[in-house]
């Protein structure tokens, strides 16, 4: 060998991983490769002969019930549109309910006196503001079950048990809320978690997308 | 290469146990083994993820601890990044290796929980930091604990990028390469900053050896 090694050649000596004889027996002669290599050894040695820390069971059991949520389908951007408009649509729906401020009287009737009338009409509308919410979310939960249906085969029975409670329990705030139809309060609740929900199962599909691209 | 300015030649004494596992070794010998794991693992197979993370997480534990320097996030960080991991399997590239891979996700959920931390600081210790005895030999300091205290401190005080680097070269063997692909640097730049990494490594260490801290 000509000349001094490379910092790569007495690294990779140093290391043990490509101690080539040349590299060796420059260090043997050349006091500044070989204080080189000795610091790289050294290096090395205390870094490596530390104490490797523990691996908790509870880490991979953790992990195993948090991988077993996210379901591989691919083909979820066929129904993101329209899922992404009808969930919109709902909520907006759900919020007009919400918003809307009360009919108050008219100047001199009092400040707690509200026209039967107005109320009656702002309740119809309410419902059929909760009506199309309901239908918007059922069409958007029946969109996200056809895809879940594609990608079920390939699912492990647990996590198709996860993904199946999630539907169903999706489905049955639906239905429950289309049964609170005289309780506004207690429906437009219903629609608010079964709209989480939805929004929950898309993201996991949606999620479910990026990994499969 | 870099230059110390102080003669520890007496290190050259110093071996690298057959123990030390070197970076060819781990990083070629993985090769193929690997790849079948990952393809299974790819293809939604428990086990194979299970393998992967057996294999792993020590690895990951490891350098976790070392960033994040607390057990119990290190533990939490270790369970994010195989969860993230799974989620993310497809996307690894055929040339790439996994235990760079996993690092350098491990890395990005370090730097998340650095970020936590500074803007909600955990309380500091309430033991006193010791004053470490000063061995008058290299070879003394390198058989006693002190070294590794002396390595741990020193640790400490390295930028958390240029301690991940640091630490995916020397203790977890990862090829230049790879840390260039885990950290998004380029290759001079992975280069520049392990290289003032070890300086300012030796720095601190080289003043024990001497005995001038």
């Amino acid at each position: 060998m000509t000349g001094h090694p490379t910092f790569e050649e007495l690294e990779a000596a140093a290391l043990g991983a490509e101690a080539r004889p040349d590299v060796l027996a420059h260090a043997g002669r050349c006091a500044e490769c070989a204080r080189e290599l000795a610091w790289l050894r050294a290096e090395a040695q205390l870094f490596r002969r530390r104490p490797q820390p523990p691996v908790r069971p509870e880490i991979w059991e953790r992990v195993e019930e948090r991988v077993h949520a996210p379901v591989p389908i691919s083909s979820a951007r066929r129904w993101r549109p329209f899922l992404g408009a009808a969930v919109a649509v709902a909520a907006a729906a759900a919020l007009a309910v919400v918003v809307r401020p009360p009919q108050r009287a008219q100047d001199g009737q009092g400040d707690a006196a509200v026209f039967d009338e107005p109320v009656a009409q702002t309740d119809a509308k309410a419902q059929q503001a909760l009506d199309r919410a309901a239908g918007d979310y059922r069409s958007a939960l029946g969109v996200l079950e056809q895809e879940y249906a594609r990608g079920r085969g390939r699912l492990d029975q647990r996590t198709q048990k996860r993904w199946d409670d999630s539907f169903a329990r999706a489905r049955s705030l639906i239905d429950a809320s289309a049964q609170a139809r005289n309780d506004p309060d207690e429906r437009l609740r219903l629609l608010d978690g079964s709209a989480v929900m939805v929004r929950s199962l898309r993201h996991a599909i949606e999620d479910s997308e990026e990994v499969a691209r | 290469m870099p230059e110390t300015g102080r003669p520890i030649a007496s290190l050259l004494d110093v071996p690298v146990t057959p123990a030390d596992r070197t970076p060819a070794s781990r990083g070629r010998g993985e090769v193929p083994p690997e790849r079948d794991l990952l393809d299974r693992a790819r293809r939604g197979e428990p086990e194979a993820f299970r393998v992967i993370f057996d294999r792993h997480s020590p690895s990951v534990r490891r350098f976790l601890g070392d960033l994040l320097r607390d057990d119990a996030a290190a533990d939490e960080a270790t369970q994010e990044t195989f969860v993230r991991a799974h989620s993310r399997m497809r996307t690894l590239r055929e040339d790439e290796r996994l235990g760079g891979w996993l690092l350098g996700i491990a890395r990005m959920v370090s730097m998340e929980q650095l970020r936590r931390w500074r803007r909600d600081p955990l309380p500091l210790p309430e033991e006193e930091p010791r004053e470490p005895d000063r061995a008058p030999s290299p070879e003394a300091v390198l058989l006693s604990g002190e070294a590794d205290r002396l390595l741990d401190g020193a640790l400490t005080v390295l930028a958390s990028d240029r301690r991940a680097a640091l630490l995916m070269r020397i203790d977890h063997g990862l090829p230049y390469e790879q840390i260039a692909e885990a950290m998004g640097w380029n290759l001079q730049k992975v280069k520049n900053e392990i290289h003032r990494a070890r300086l300012q490594l030796r720095e601190r260490l080289s003043g024990y050896v001497e005995g001038t801290p």
